[in-house]
This record gives C-alpha cells, sequence and structure tokens, in this order.
C-alpha cells in the first residue's frame, strides 16, 4: 500500500561555504568558464530521528515518535551519497537518500487483552537536484574572514517518495476497515490511520 | 565548512513547505593524487504536506559523516 507520494517543485536557495585552500575550487578563488570541469562525491550516512504527526480534519491522529534506535533497528538497507559537477561557476548536484526497513512491535492489547503484533514497512527516497551559481561578492574584502566565503544561490527540485505498509495482527476490527478502504480506493489512509491508533491506544 | 540552506513547496503536489539545512565541516587530504575529505555534520529535512482532510508534517533530523572525493 502506497501513502504519500509525491514531489516538489523548489526552491530558491543558497549555499555559503568556506573552506581552506586545497580544494581545486577553494572558496573565494574566481572562477572562470574556461576552468575544466571538476567533480565531486560525497558518501555519507545520516543518523537522525524522523518524528512526524499525522492530522486529520485538524484532529491529530497519530504522533509517531520515529527515533534513531528505531531506524536502526528496522533498517534493511540505505544509500546516501551527493554528486556535484563544476564548470567555471557553475554547479549542477544531486543530492541523494534511500532508506528501506521493516518495523515490527509485540504488545499486549489494553482493552482485549490480547496478543498483538504491530508491522510497519517503510520505504523512503528523498532526491534533492539543481544547478547553483558561484558568486565571490566579497573577494576583494579586506576582511580574511569574508573573502574565503562563496555564495551559490541555486534552483532545483525535490523529489519525496514514501512508501508506507502497515500491519495489526490479530487484525479485528482493523480488517473491517481495510476491506471498507477496498471499497474506496481514494481513502487509502483509512489503512494506517487505524493501525497507528489500535497500536497507540493499544487494543 | 559548508552551510546549506534551501526552501520550497509553495503547494506544488500539496506540499505546503519543505525546510532543508545541511552544516557540515571538511577535513582534506590527499588519497594517493585524489584530493579527499572527511565530513562531519549536521542536517534537518522538515516537509509539510497537506491534502484535505489529511496533514502530514515529517522533521527528519540528526548528524552526518561521510567522506568525499574531487577530481
Amino acid at each position: 500500500m502506497k501513502f504519500a507520494k509525491f514531489t516538489v517543485l523548489l526552491v530558491v536557495a543558497c549555499v555559503l561555504t568556506g573552506t581552506g585552500t586545497t580544494g581545486v575550487f577553494a572558496s573565494g578563488e574566481e572562477s572562470s568558464w574556461d576552468d575544466p570541469w571538476n567533480f565531486h562525491v560525497n558518501l555519507y550516512g545520516w543518523l537522525p530521528d524522523a518524528p512526524a504527526t499525522i492530522e486529520v480534519n485538524n484532529n491529530e491522529l497519530a504522533d509517531v515518535p520515529e527515533d534513531l534506535d528505531t531506524i536502526l533497528d528496522s533498517l534493511e538497507s540505505a544509500a546516501m551519497f551527493e554528486l556535484e559537477a563544476h564548470k567555471g561557476p557553475l554547479v549542477l548536484f544531486a543530492n541523494n537518500v534511500y532508506y528501506k526497513g521493516k518495523y515490527d512491535e509485540n504488545f499486549i492489547g489494553a482493552v482485549t487483552g490480547l496478543p498483538r503484533k504491530y508491522t510497519l514497512e517503510e520505504e523512503v527516497w528523498a532526491i534533492k537536484y539543481g544547478a547553483g551559481y558561484k558568486l565571490s561578492p566579497w573577494t576583494q574584502s579586506e576582511s580574511s574572514i569574508f573573502s574565503d566565503l562563496t555564495l551559490i544561490p541555486w534552483v532545483g527540485a525535490f523529489y519525496f517518495h514514501d512508501d508506507w505498509e502497515t500491519k495489526l495482527s490479530p487484525a479485528g476490527v482493523l480488517m473491517a476497515l481495510i476491506r471498507m478502504e477496498h471499497s474506496n480506493s481514494t481513502r487509502r489512509w483509512l489503512v494506517w490511520a487505524p493501525a497507528l491508533i489500535c497500536r497507540n491506544v493499544g487494543i | 565548512m559548508n552551510l546549506s540552506y534551501s526552501y520550497g513547496g509553495w503547494d506544488v503536489d500539496n506540499v505546503d513547505e519543505v525546510y532543508d539545512f545541511i552544516g557540515n565541516a571538511a577535513y582534506r587530504f590527499k588519497m594517493g593524487s585524489v584530493s579527499s575529505k572527511f565530513l562531519v555534520g549536521y542536517r534537518y529535512l522538515s516537509i509539510e504536506y497537506e491534502d484535505q482532510p489529511i496533514v502530514l508534517n515529517v522533521d527528519v533530523k540528526g548528524p552526518l559523516i561521510g567522506i568525499g572525493m574531487e577530481f
């Protein structure tokens, strides 16, 4: 079952960079269109908390405190990297985050007293890409700090894909809701909202 | 040191707002003839999605570490 799949048109943004002088394009240096192409590849690990809240009709339906421990416990695969291509003052870039995880939790329903198992499977793509233009407005500055700064305004797009699937077993009431959902595919949230409620309330 | 801030959304595809802040510091070194660097930083990504009656707010934030190459 898919939820919250969307793309986002960005953005006006800027990068403020100040570095040492060992890089090919050290900050503060004048960039020329005659410079050769220069490529940067960054591989990184991001260790985030990812709390989320879900509201329906202005009522908070779920508050999912997805912390780092939960994310690491449920991690199946992940890839994070950043690519940049520089040509003179031009910068092209793409920043990609991929995460796939499966989380499950056993608990005793507070109302029914029955053992329950809640399962959440999630696949996330977050891709930011765009183009920027290097400005070095402070190159002529007397200040040693500002002369090392490069401003890179950029415009681009952000693509975010979040594919969720939640299960609660034994299903009980939830199964009835799922069957209702199947009769109306435009109300997909009916599947996961009751699952989150059952899990949080402890039914 | 690198600081990056992005803002977007404007209701395109039902996304109200997106914030993305990345800050990192790098230690540069040579690996053979390749210019390389270690990265340490922090990233905060916030997405507010609204497609009535549903509103979804996600805040993803935490440290990052990495390695980079330039060629």
